[in-house]
């Protein structure tokens, strides 16, 4: 074994969560004929599904995706943090500024918040059960609509 | 966080798998072979990404398996120092907090790594962070926030037996190098975080 290259392309993890999902589908129709996915394979890839079903990256879309990427090109952000920006997606600027190296020398208060209007516009809400309910408060319609398409779906 | 690795190996499809498409057999064996598994000075390689070359399926004697020398990408899973993650509070105690990824167990923060003015409540085995006045407790299944501030992997030595590897608690933590590379290790692949900066730690405390 030799490793060619051990840092390639960055991957998000909305991409990573397609790829396991897709492979998902694609042991369940080979399952039967060949056991090949082995419990290692079956584990790791379960977990991270978990992980990952848990994240921003659960309700991401390539749409949404390539929106951001083109909204975020003219800020000078390194790859990585764009990157985390997508993957953590900040709700508030002392969020983003974790995310971001050095932010107070680099951006403005107005500009950090000109990065976060761009995040809440083009990626999807998501959020933990106890922010579901201050968002509720903020934004009564969205959350109408989230709850109209939970009682659809247990119909 | 996640990675594209590109490494060069010999694969073996056994007979039992040719009924297979020949790219599909052989990203099951990569799968096999690496996932779930760290790579040393790489990362934990979560599956094979894709195959990017692959020589003719070499038959050796006495040997009826295909060969294949392959290229291929897996997808790695290796945080960037510095780099900001979310995971879940797994357990405490004195020597600090474990946060999981599910995936990924082997996470630490270690109490010089909590916010200033956090304590070790004994009675409920949970650190507490005392901050203006008010008790900010971090249990466990709490959803927290954290940096990643040094990561360390240890070579498994072949003749160390499993069994005694698995008792030792994975906690040691990487203070000194050489301290922790005389223990047994049983993780391969272990970081260490922070909360030490404001937006880091439960996420409840940041209000979102």
């Amino acid at each position: 074994m030799k490793i060619e290259k051990a840092f390639g392309p960055l991957l998000s993890n909305y991409e990573v969560l397609a790829l396991l999902k897709e492979q998902e589908t694609y042991q369940k129709t080979q399952s039967k004929l060949d056991p090949i996915a082995t419990s290692n394979l079956l584990t790791v890839q379960f977990e991270t599904l978990k992980f990952l079903n848990e994240s921003p990256a659960s309700v991401q879309t390539p749409d949404a995706l390539q929106q951001y990427m083109e909204a975020m090109k003219d800020w000078k952000l390194t790859k990585a943090e764009k990157l985390q920006i997508l993957n953590l997606r900040p709700k508030s600027a002392v969020e983003l500024l974790i995310l971001i190296e050095e932010c107070e020398e680099r951006f403005t208060v107005e500009q950090l918040e000109d990065i976060l209007g761009i995040v809440e516009q083009t990626l999807p809400y998501y959020g933990a059960e106890e922010d579901a309910e201050m968002q509720d408060q903020e934004q009564p319609v969205e959350e109408e609509t989230t709850e109209e398409q939970v009682v659809v779906d247990v119909v | 966080m996640f990675v594209l690795t590109t490494v060069s190996d010999t694969v073996k499809v056994e007979p039992t798998h040719f009924r297979k498409d020949p790219i599909d057999a052989i990203k099951d064996e990569i799968n096999r072979k690496f996932a779930n598994r760290v790579i040393h000075q790489v990362g934990l390689c979560i599956s094979a990404f894709d195959i990017l070359e692959t020589s003719d399926g070499l038959i050796y004697h006495s040997d009826g398996g295909l060969n294949y020398e392959t290229t291929f990408r897996l997808v790695v899973f290796r945080p960037f120092i510095g780099e900001v993650l979310v995971g879940k509070i797994r357990s405490s105690s004195e020597k600090g907090i474990k946060v999981s990824l599910h995936f990924m167990d082997d996470i630490i923060i270690p109490p010089s790594c909590l916010p200033e003015n956090s304590e070790f409540d004994t009675q409920e085995q949970v650190w507490v962070w005392k901050y203006d006045g008010n008790d900010l407790f971090m249990d466990p299944g709490e959803i927290i926030r954290f940096r990643v501030v040094e990561e360390l992997f240890i070579e498994a030595a072949p003749e160390a037996p499993r069994k005694e590897a698995a008792d030792v608690t994975p906690i040691t933590l990487p203070l000194s190098k050489e301290k922790s590379e005389l223990k047994i290790q049983p993780s391969p692949y272990s970081l260490t975080c922070s909360i030490q900066e404001d937006g880091l730690g439960l996420l409840a405390w940041w209000g979102s």
